[in-house]
């Protein structure tokens, strides 16, 4: 169920997007403190409470004050000019999936409806809604990275989004596979969409700019202070429809987006890898909780993720052979055959438990079915009667 | 450098015979009334099908195997043995997948590589300057243990956990504590410090040696890092 906050702004004011931008200067990402009380009163309201405070002395006053000093309308424009768009509710590409975080209490201090979020990228907010989130371990195993970027690709490649964080390991494996798939791929920062982080990852994120998109609910300069990661893990849950959880330590970022996923009715998924790896220990325990559905391949999760009746799979089965497809009585007449060298029918009937004139119409059949070989010394298995 | 492909379908005693030299670097040959002992230190590489057709596979979505279990079992039973309890790094090499390819990643020349690899070996030769050894596959068990010990307790506690639960034979233990300095040398060479062997090693060269994956910071280095 999605809670709607009581006074969603129907449209988007100038003014509401304005005050909205310099509260997201202001504030730290996910304050739920600012996030549920901007979904309640709306931005414009909010700030005008603080500003009205900024000559009182106390907490409130620091807000009010920093407020006071910080010009919305200069960070949309600096930002605007740098290639970087801040997308609020109202806009046609707010994704509904952020409101959900309305109706679900914080974790650790962080919760409600971003603000707002800083973009860069063609891809739209609103196109992430039908992606799947591929989050793990950063010191994943070349296990993890391997399957992480083949159901990425996958993924991917079948036209849904792959948001991600843009972090070492599963994450850029993530990234990585639905590039090479040529599909769409996001990342969700915990720093500002302009700068590049982790350092390495420069050259990855130039190409989700150009190609993807790069997303962030902090405002643009900030630094990727660690209580933002927090902030950031609920949003990777909330703009897509499920979460994939590939190598998770116990106690990781990736379980905190997973429960993210679960607390918002998200599908979570599970790729499950030795029992004696640390880096699984975390998704194994989703799966044991029944928190998360194991998956194992890139269909699997497109079964999981598609609607009723899309992308269904097939049952994976050992290859048919043509003992499969004799009767029980059949099977064991051929059992009663020696493996080496011929008998004759009543030996076979002896070995078999089974009457002569029922095994003497069973080996015809067989020998039909290319199983068995009559000889001069009786019968013999045929080469496709020993699989 | 001996490199011997289809390794399960050479001879058992041809297999038998590299026992010595791959232990000592030595080769004693034996004649009626004269021995003769020869340098045979190379480095070995054997390879190996899955299976005797080459097709088998773990995961049911791509197996394409035809040989019977019987077939299969025994051909793999040749690659288990005193022989190759002497081989350090076992590798599973698995076709290539769609995200293998990192177009972000320079991908390390050749060239760059034997850099690395020669400055590891410099590292090795000055460490052992005071040993009959240069290079950590040459050092010997108790040398390391008494001069060259793990960082740690815990990196020791690692590895005789890995043998008292018959996981590593002793020899295996020593050749495990030796790829461990190896994956030091190299990281030392990276990151420009001094690395002792210490957990993070031991557990790599430990998957080394049973073919288990890698953390994949281990294999692939971070762009831009040299």
């Amino acid at each position: 169920m999605t809670a709607v906050p009581p006074s969603a702004p129907p449209g988007v004011g100038e003014a509401e997007r304005v005050a909205r931008a310099a509260l997201s200067r202001v504030f730290e990402p996910g304050d739920p403190r600012q996030t549920v009380l901007v979904a309640e009163l709306g931005a414009e309201a909010l700030c005008a409470h603080l500003l009205a405070e900024a000559d009182l002395a106390g907490v409130r006053t620091d807000y009010g004050a920093r407020l006071a000093a910080t010009d919305g309308a200069q960070e949309l424009e600096r930002a605007a000019r740098r290639g970087i768009r801040f997308v609020v509710p109202g806009d046609p590409e707010w994704p509904p999936g952020l409101d959900d975080l309305y109706g679900v209490a914080p974790v650790q201090d962080r919760g409600g409806p971003p603000v707002g979020l800083w973009v860069r990228g063609p891809v739209g907010l609103h196109e992430l809604a039908g992606g799947v989130a591929v989050v793990g371990s950063r010191s994943a195993s070349e296990y993890g990275a391997a399957v992480a970027g083949d159901i990425a690709a996958e993924v991917a490649g079948a036209g849904l989004p792959v948001v991600s964080g843009a972090a070492f390991g599963i994450d850029r494996a993530a990234h990585v596979g639905a590039v090479n798939a040529e599909g769409r791929t996001a990342a969700v920062l915990a720093c500002g969409v302009d700068r590049a982080y982790p350092r390495e990852h420069a050259r990855l994120l130039g190409h989700l700019v150009d190609h993807g998109a790069v997303v962030s609910e902090a405002a643009p300069g900030c630094a990727p202070q660690r209580i933002r990661f927090l902030a950031r893990n609920r949003l990777i849950a909330a703009l897509t429809g499920s979460t994939l959880v590939v190598e998770a330590a116990l106690r990781s970022g990736a379980l905190s987006t997973a429960n993210w996923a679960s607390r918002l009715q998200r599908t979570l998924l599970g790729v499950p890898g030795p029992v004696t790896s640390a880096p699984s220990a975390g998704v194994h325990q989703l799966i044991r909780s029944g928190a998360a559905t194991l998956v194992t391949s890139g269909a699997e999760v497109l079964e999981a993720v598609g609607r009723p009746g899309e992308h269904l799979l097939e049952v994976p089965r050992a290859p048919e052979r043509a003992r499969d497809r004799l009767t029980a009585r059949q099977r064991q007449v051929l059992d009663g055959l020696p493996v080496h060298g011929g008998a004759r029918v009543d030996s076979i009937a002896v070995s078999a438990g089974m009457g002569v004139v029922e095994v003497r119409g069973s080996l015809d059949r067989l020998a039909r079915a290319g199983l068995v070989e009559r000889d001069a010394t009786g019968w013999r298995l045929a080469a496709a009667g020993r699989d | 450098m001996l490199f011997l492909d289809e390794f399960p379908l050479f001879r058992t005693d041809v297999i038998d015979a590299l026992r010595e030299p791959l232990e000592s670097g030595e080769v004693t040959v034996s004649r009626t009334e004269e021995s003769v002992t020869l340098p045979a230190g190379a480095m070995v590489v054997v390879a190996s099908n899955p299976c005797p057709c080459g097709r088998f596979h773990v995961s049911p979505a791509l197996d394409r195997c035809e040989c019977t279990e019987v077939r299969r079992r025994r051909y793999r039973s040749r690659i288990a043995g005193p022989v190759t309890d002497r081989i350090d790094i076992t590798r599973h090499v698995e076709p290539l997948r769609r995200g293998d390819h990192d177009p972000f990643t320079e991908t390390e020349t050749s060239a760059q590589v034997r850099v690395r690899v020669a400055a590891a070996r410099e590292r090795q030769a000055a460490r052992y300057a005071a040993e009959r050894w240069r290079l950590n596959g040459q050092a010997t068990g108790p040398g390391l243990v008494q001069r060259h010990p793990l960082a740690d307790d815990a990196a020791r506690d690692l590895l005789s956990e890995a043998v008292l639960s018959g996981r590593l034979s002793n020899r295996g233990a020593t050749r495990v504590h030796r790829v461990a300095w190896t994956v030091a040398d190299l990281a030392s060479v990276r990151a420009g410090v001094d690395v002792v062997p210490g957990v993070h090693e031991v557990e790599v060269a430990l998957r080394l040696r049973t073919g288990e994956s890698l953390p994949s910071a281990a294999v692939r280095p971070r762009a831009g890092r040299r």
